[in-house]
């Protein structure tokens, strides 16, 4: 059945006051002249659901806050919205005491719940992400929002001749289809879910077949055998890496065991080289000691000339008698000295110097020291260069051993050696073998895997399209529903009468009218009287199928702005508005009687037309808005007609 | 009381002995400084100065400093000065440093026996400067004629013609010589 929803008051604000605007009739119209605020009245109504709406610069620069009373099925609930509102956020009050209860963001951040997202769930539309393109179906996708709806809900002025809920643009076109999908019941989450899966599995498809040519290139190009000889060459070159590591064991424990002859001979050159340093350090001694006896002998010999040169100089000077006192310098000569007295002092010569001089004992005693030390010294110097042999001996002997034990070694180990480093290669080169060939296996795998991946996700694919095709063909009875769309759409463009039409239908594809063959765009050819009644046409038929079928879920609430604008003043358009008007009222009181299924309209315009003879606008609930006190913001005068500007501004932060 | 009497005995004996060592190593001084001086006496100046004098002597009494003194042209001692292996190798050479000084003292006594003796005599109107008398020069003469002194000789010549330079110059190449000839021939004699 169609959704419930009811504007019951907008309240508007500005710094000094505030107006409260209720519609509890069904059918309410808002009468004024250009500029008196009528349609910036639906557009605060629009801004406060978190739509983009066309303020005047008289309603920006005046009305500062909006708060909207509505009621979605049974839940009342009050959205208020600053006008303008930079912060991107609509408050959501509590219904009767007006008090803030929540703040939604507009525009989803972070994935947080917006005010598009809590609208669409109270009116039980899920919030989808639609595939962004019908064709060639990939995992891109869009969110449908509360505004999309809005496009159904709300004929804004400049839009009535020319697009239904923005069918001629890209992205609100395939939000729109969807919307009309879901409506209808043609479309449904799980149908989205399967078509989003399709996308998925496309592009993962498209990325599979990449990957499996990328590496079949691979496989070709390093010419990479089949997995089975891989397989067979592992094996015998983990065969042969086995053989060749017990070899290279084998290798050194034979080098070990061979070790132990070579002992007895490590041993001796041990001990040849402790031999060897003892006598070495033995000769040092001796050549030390030989080296202080000679500087001994040097000394004493040394002395021995002294007491020779004594001897001499004694003998020579040693006669002369002092003539002068050696301590004052006056002469000796002229006093009488007695004998064995000193010329100097006239003391009696001590024995000393009386006895005969002795020189000869001094040199001789030295003499002797000297023949003893020379002795000693060729004693010294005999061990010295016994001792000096021996270290020169044992330093050959050391020397005959360790090129003994050398060549030894180098029989021995030398080939022993080339083997090793032999096998060494061998198993290096076998271990990169080895590497290679896991990496060709890897490859192989990664291949089949690849192809197993593109195996599955083709036939999941395929899986879901045909679970597609089969949802959308059991959907019979959505389609009938469509059909049922398109008998009260025909009944409206009759009921209404607009001029010239031979054929009208809803086309089954896109859901949009076609009249005598033309899409709705080309139908302003005929004049925008003819594009604008077709439009109301469609849209009453959207709200009386939904009232008289359960299973149709539009919402049932309808705004229009100024349908008499491009219809024209002839009395044969006259009579075309007229006819429009008398079809809402009518719709208006069927949905009156049903008290359940209340439906509300709200229409903006001029004047409402002359009621033709058999009628009149009775059940019309009409404000009327005018110049002065009279106009739509409050307590603000309106200058009058001269001051009406017809530019729009969008504010910046809200949202599509 | 033949215990006292072989004491007296011995201690005349030690005392003659030391009084001949005394006299003996005076007269050797006496002989080498008299050489010096006579080689350096011209008729009125002769080694100016007692620090003088000290410097050259200590090349007389250990020759091999010659070779290792930073002298312009490197002279050697000439072939009948030259040094004997007992003069390289004799321990003395080890305290050759401590043997290196301003040791006027003892140059007063040697010179005042000099002067006692009239070998040499003051040079008038200067203090501690002599010359030789004609006594010293035959004195000299005498002892250069004896083979152990011949080389004393030759060597204070070679110094009078080499090294006739100031006391403060001798001072500047003696002291870093000194600790050359220590380390090297102490070093060889090792």
């Amino acid at each position: 059945m169609s959704k419930r929803m009811r504007v019951l008051s907008i309240e508007v604000f500005t710094a000094a006051t505030s107006r409260t605007f209720t519609f509890d009739r069904p059918l309410t119209a808002l009468i004024g002249p250009v500029g008196s605020g009528k349609s910036s009245l639906l557009m605060l109504l629009k801004h406060a659901t978190g739509g983009r709406a066309a303020l005047t610069p008289a309603v920006r620069a005046n009305v500062i806050r909006v708060i909207l009373d509505l009621q979605i099925e049974n839940t009342r609930l009050a959205l208020a919205r600053s006008v303008p509102d930079p912060s991107g956020n609509v408050e959501i009050l509590d219904p009767y005491t007006h008090d803030t209860e929540e703040v939604l963001p507009v525009k989803s951040r972070d994935g947080a719940e917006t005010i598009s997202d809590r609208l669409l769930e109270l009116l039980e539309i899920p919030r989808e992400r639609i595939p962004t393109r019908r064709r060639g179906a990939t995992a891109d996708t869009v969110a449908i929002t509360f505004q999309n709806l809005m496009a159904y809900l709300y004929v804004e002025a400049v839009d009535i001749d020319r697009a239904i809920a923005g069918h001629t643009e890209t992205y609100k076109d395939r939000a729109r289809r969807a919307l009309f999908e879901f409506m209808f019941g043609l479309n449904d989450a799980e149908l989205v879910a399967l078509e989003r899966r399709e996308g998925q599995l496309t592009t993962d498809i498209t990325n599979y077949k990449a990957e499996v040519a990328a590496v079949r290139t691979f496989l070709e190009q390093m010419q990479t055998p089949e997995q089975e000889p891989i397989d067979q060459e592992r094996r015998n070159t983990l065969t042969r890496l086995a053989a060749i590591r017990t070899e290279l064991d084998n290798l050194t424990a034979g080098s070990a065991a061979t070790g132990t002859s070579a002992d007895a001979l490590y041993t001796e050159i041990d001990r040849a080289a402790a031999n060897e340093r003892d006598l070495h350090l033995d000769a040092a001694r001796r050549a030390d000691a030989v080296a202080a006896r000679k500087s001994v002998l040097a000394q004493l010999e040394l002395d021995h000339l002294r007491a020779q040169q004594s001897h001499v100089a004694a003998r020579i000077l040693g006669a002369l008698e002092f003539t002068v006192c050696p301590r004052c310098l006056q002469g000796l000569n002229d006093r009488p000295v007695p004998e064995d007295h000193c010329h100097v002092c006239l003391q009696p010569d001590p024995p000393s110097l009386a006895a005969a001089p002795t020189d000869d004992e001094t040199r001789n005693r030295l003499q002797t020291q000297i023949d003893e030390t020379r002795a000693l010294l060729a004693a010294d110097q005999a061990a010295a260069d016994r001792a000096a042999d021996l270290a020169r001996t044992a330093r050959l002997h050391l020397h005959a051993v360790r090129q003994r034990i050398d060549a030894i070694t180098r029989d021995r180990a030398a080939p022993l050696l080339t083997q090793t480093a032999a096998l060494s290669g061998q198993h290096a080169t076998l271990l990169a073998r080895l590497g290679r060939l896991d990496e060709m296996t890897n490859a192989r795998e990664r291949f089949k895997d690849l192809e197993t991946r593109l195996r599955t996700a083709e036939d999941d694919r395929k899986a879901v399209r045909a679970d597609i095709r089969q949802r959308k063909h059991s959907m019979t009875e959505a389609r009938a529903r469509v059909a049922k769309f398109n008998e009260a759409f025909q009944r409206e463009i009759s009921m209404i009468g607009v001029p010239g039409v031979q054929e009208a239908y809803i086309h089954t594809d896109d859901y949009l009218p076609r009249v005598n063959g033309s899409v709705f765009e080309e139908m302003q050819a005929s004049g925008g009287g003819v594009a604008t009644a077709v439009h109301v046409a469609y849209c009453l038929a959207l709200i009386t199928v939904a009232l008289d079928d359960n299973a149709i879920t539009v919402p049932s609430f309808l705004m229009i702005d100024s349908p008499q604008n491009a219809i024209g003043q002839s009395p044969s358009d006259v009579e075309l508005s007229q006819r429009i008007y008398e079809r809402l009222i009518t719709i208006a009181d069927a949905a009156a009687t049903a008290p359940t299924r209340a439906l509300q309209l709200l229409i903006a315009d001029n004047s409402l037309p002359e009621p033709p003879e058999h009628a009149n606008w009775g059940s019309i609930y009409a404000i009327t808005f005018g110049y002065g006190n009279e106009a739509m913001i409050p307590g603000v005068w309106h200058p009058g007609p001269s001051a009406v500007t017809r530019r729009v501004e969008n504010s910046a932060t809200d949202e599509d | 009381m033949p215990d006292r009497d072989a004491r007296a005995r011995l201690l005349a004996r030690r005392q003659r002995a030391a009084g001949q060592a005394i006299a003996a190593e005076a007269v050797f001084h006496q002989a080498r400084v008299l050489l010096l001086i006579v080689a350096f006496s011209g008729r009125t100046r002769g080694l100016r100065s007692l620090a003088r004098l000290s410097r050259l002597d200590f090349l007389l009494r250990f020759p091999p400093i010659l070779e290792f003194m930073n002298i312009d042209g490197h002279p050697t001692w000439p072939p009948s000065a030259a040094t004997v292996p007992a003069e390289r190798h004799a321990t003395d050479i080890a305290f050759a440093g401590s043997r290196y000084g301003p040791w006027t003292d003892r140059y007063t006594l040697i010179i005042g026996a000099l002067l006692g003796k009239q070998l040499i005599r003051e040079v008038p109107g200067r203090t501690l400067e002599v010359i030789a008398t004609s006594a010293g020069r035959a004195a000299a003469t005498e002892l250069a004629a004896a083979t152990e002194w011949t080389r004393t000789k030759d060597r204070a010549e070679f110094l009078h013609q080499q090294l006739d330079i100031t006391a403060a110059r001798l001072d500047q190449l003696l002291r870093p010589a000194i600790r050359r000839m220590e380390k090297d021939l102490l070093k060889d004699n090792a």
